[in-house]
């Protein structure tokens, strides 16, 4: 699903990334950690097209990335749900507009995107609070809200910068047990995250990134 | 798991296929309705734009319509435009008919009216309030004069110069009298007032773009957060760019029917004394409001700037807004 083949990113005379060799298949679930700086959100904002290569190959879902231009980005973008540390829920939305914002850009029509709101919604246990202000909920419950707008889609990829940065331990194990709910049902997961002590107790591989080279390189699946 | 797992099921029970035009056109009323709502969130400052707007647009169009109408007047003044020929004292009254029945036939003339030499003398008596000095002179001082009125079709200037320059060389005419130089002033001020209406309409259509730039560029300001995310979850440039379009349009509609009140309500204050101005000329000449053909184009006009200055600041102030 992502390939990384010698991939380097380099900021000014910063190194990012070094020479960063990593594959994980489709319907995998994995771990990436390291100190803050040492090129996770990097990584991901390659695989998101944020940012591109100074050089390798990053390949998403068969397709090499350097191929799309600027326009294509956004149908790539598209393909991925996307979970941020700090939400990025939108607070003069409803918590319904905010899930429902990935399906309005798709161009869905109000009946079918309704009905999919309502399911995500569901599937992180909020489905009573869709008229609310996001303002209004607590930081475990925006970020539930963050992850049903990232699955509203239904996306293959699902990717997470650090989803339980600001949620205390128990918030934070619920959280990871609803990515692996998504895992199970073949949907690839990649997560940033450098709560060592949530991940140790987790059966999934872990990347992980030392000023910008991976020290622990991926192995086979369901280490 | 349930969710995912129902997407075969979802997908079936879709509503598609929906064409995309069909879901261009859906998306399109949607994003117009949207911003339609968001520009009552604002109504104060909105309001202010659409002010500033209107008085580009009414200033321009209150002189295009000054002018055009000036100029059908200077046309009517101009058409009822006559020349005077002064006969030869020697030519006999016979002659003088003659005479003008020869310049009443010829194309270029309208009609040529004969008045002797008596005839002048009464009308000038009455006409001037000399009668009792007048009555005093043994002889008639007055030449015969024939009167011309020019045919349409020799309307501009030009056309009465030449025409005069061919009656002086005849010789029982003694002299031709065309106010000339009062219908080449007129013509000038009228050149003059309309490339003086287009450059202004020019500054203030530039003025147009800039102010709907402007605020478009705030508005896209004060959706940074909003477009940033937008932009993370996959929307497209155009997707981005539609409800900036649409405010422009909404704005240029607004300020157009604001300068359309503005127009009317400037008319209505200016008719009575140009009407007195008019009347002083003996012309029943009024000022018109605008033409539903005249609205139309000022909305067209209006829109057509407002999104045109929309889109020129839209896809600049996009593209400076990246995730990082």
């Amino acid at each position: 699903m992502i390939n990384f083949e010698q991939v380097s990113k380099q900021y000014h005379d910063k190194s990012a990334l070094v020479n960063a060799n990593f594959h994980l298949q489709r319907g995998d679930m994995a771990f990436l950690t390291g100190h803050s700086g040492a090129g996770k959100s990097t990584l991901l904002k390659l695989i998101m097209l944020m940012e591109r290569p100074t050089s390798g190959k990053v390949i998403v879902d068969r397709q090499d990335l350097s191929q799309l231009n600027r326009a294509e980005v956004p149908a790539h973008r598209r393909k991925i749900g996307l979970v941020f540390q700090n939400h990025q829920l939108l607070m003069d939305y409803s918590v319904f507009d905010n899930v429902a914002l990935p399906l309005k850009i798709s161009g869905y029509n109000e009946r079918d995107s309704g009905r999919r709101v309502r399911a995500a919604l569901d599937k992180v246990g909020l489905l009573d609070k869709e008229k609310l202000s996001p303002q209004v909920l607590s930081s475990g419950e925006q970020q539930r809200i963050g992850i049903a707008r990232a699955i509203v889609n239904k996306p293959k990829l699902i990717l997470a910068d650090e989803p339980t940065g600001n949620l205390d331990p128990a918030l934070s194990a619920e959280i990871m047990h609803l990515f692996q709910q998504f895992n199970q049902v073949g949907v690839t997961v990649l997560i940033a995250s450098h709560d060592l002590e949530l991940i140790q107790h987790l059966p999934h591989p872990v990347i992980q990134l030392n000023q910008g080279l991976i020290s622990a390189p991926l192995s086979v699946r369901g280490q | 798991m349930a969710f995912f797992n129902r997407r075969p099921a979802l997908t079936a029970s879709r509503s598609q296929p929906e064409s995309s035009s069909k879901r261009l056109l859906r998306e399109h009323q949607e994003v117009a309705i949207s911003s339609w709502r968001r520009l009552w969130q604002t109504p104060f400052s909105n309001l202010l734009t659409w002010l500033t707007l209107a008085i580009a647009l009414a200033l321009p169009a209150a002189l295009l319509l000054l002018l055009s109408q000036a100029q059908h007047l200077g046309a009517q003044v101009n058409k009822s435009s006559h020349i005077s020929v002064f006969l030869a004292a020697n030519v006999s009254q016979e002659e003088g008919l003659l005479i003008t029945q020869n310049l009443g036939s010829r194309p270029d003339i309208t009609q040529a009216t004969y008045i002797s030499a008596e005839q002048a003398l009464v009308d000038f008596k009455a006409s001037s309030g000399l009668e009792d000095i007048l009555g005093s002179l043994t002889d008639n001082p007055l030449p015969a004069t024939i009167l011309i009125e020019p045919a349409n079709t020799s309307l501009s200037p030009e056309a009465v110069a030449i025409l005069a320059k061919q009656l002086r060389q005849q010789e029982q005419i003694d002299q031709v009298l065309v106010d000339m130089a009062w219908l080449d002033r007129l013509q000038a001020i009228l050149e003059t007032s309309e490339r003086f209406t287009y450059s202004l309409a020019l500054l203030l259509a530039l003025g147009v773009l800039l102010v709907v730039g402007n605020t478009v560029r705030l508005q896209i300001e004060s959706r940074k957060q909003e477009i940033l995310v937008i932009k993370l979850l996959g929307g497209t440039d155009a997707y981005l760019r539609r409800p900036f379009l649409y405010a422009g349009f909404w704005a240029g509609l607004f300020a157009a029917v604001i300068a359309w009140i503005i127009l009317l309500l400037g008319v209505a204050y200016l008719h009575q004394p140009l009407m007195s101005l008019a009347q002083s000329y003996q012309s029943d000449w009024q000022l018109q409001g605008l033409s539903w053909f005249g609205s139309f184009v000022l909305v067209i006009a209006s829109c057509g700037l407002s999104v045109l200055g929309a889109s020129l600041t839209v896809g600049r102030q996009l593209r400076l807004i990246e995730p990082k």
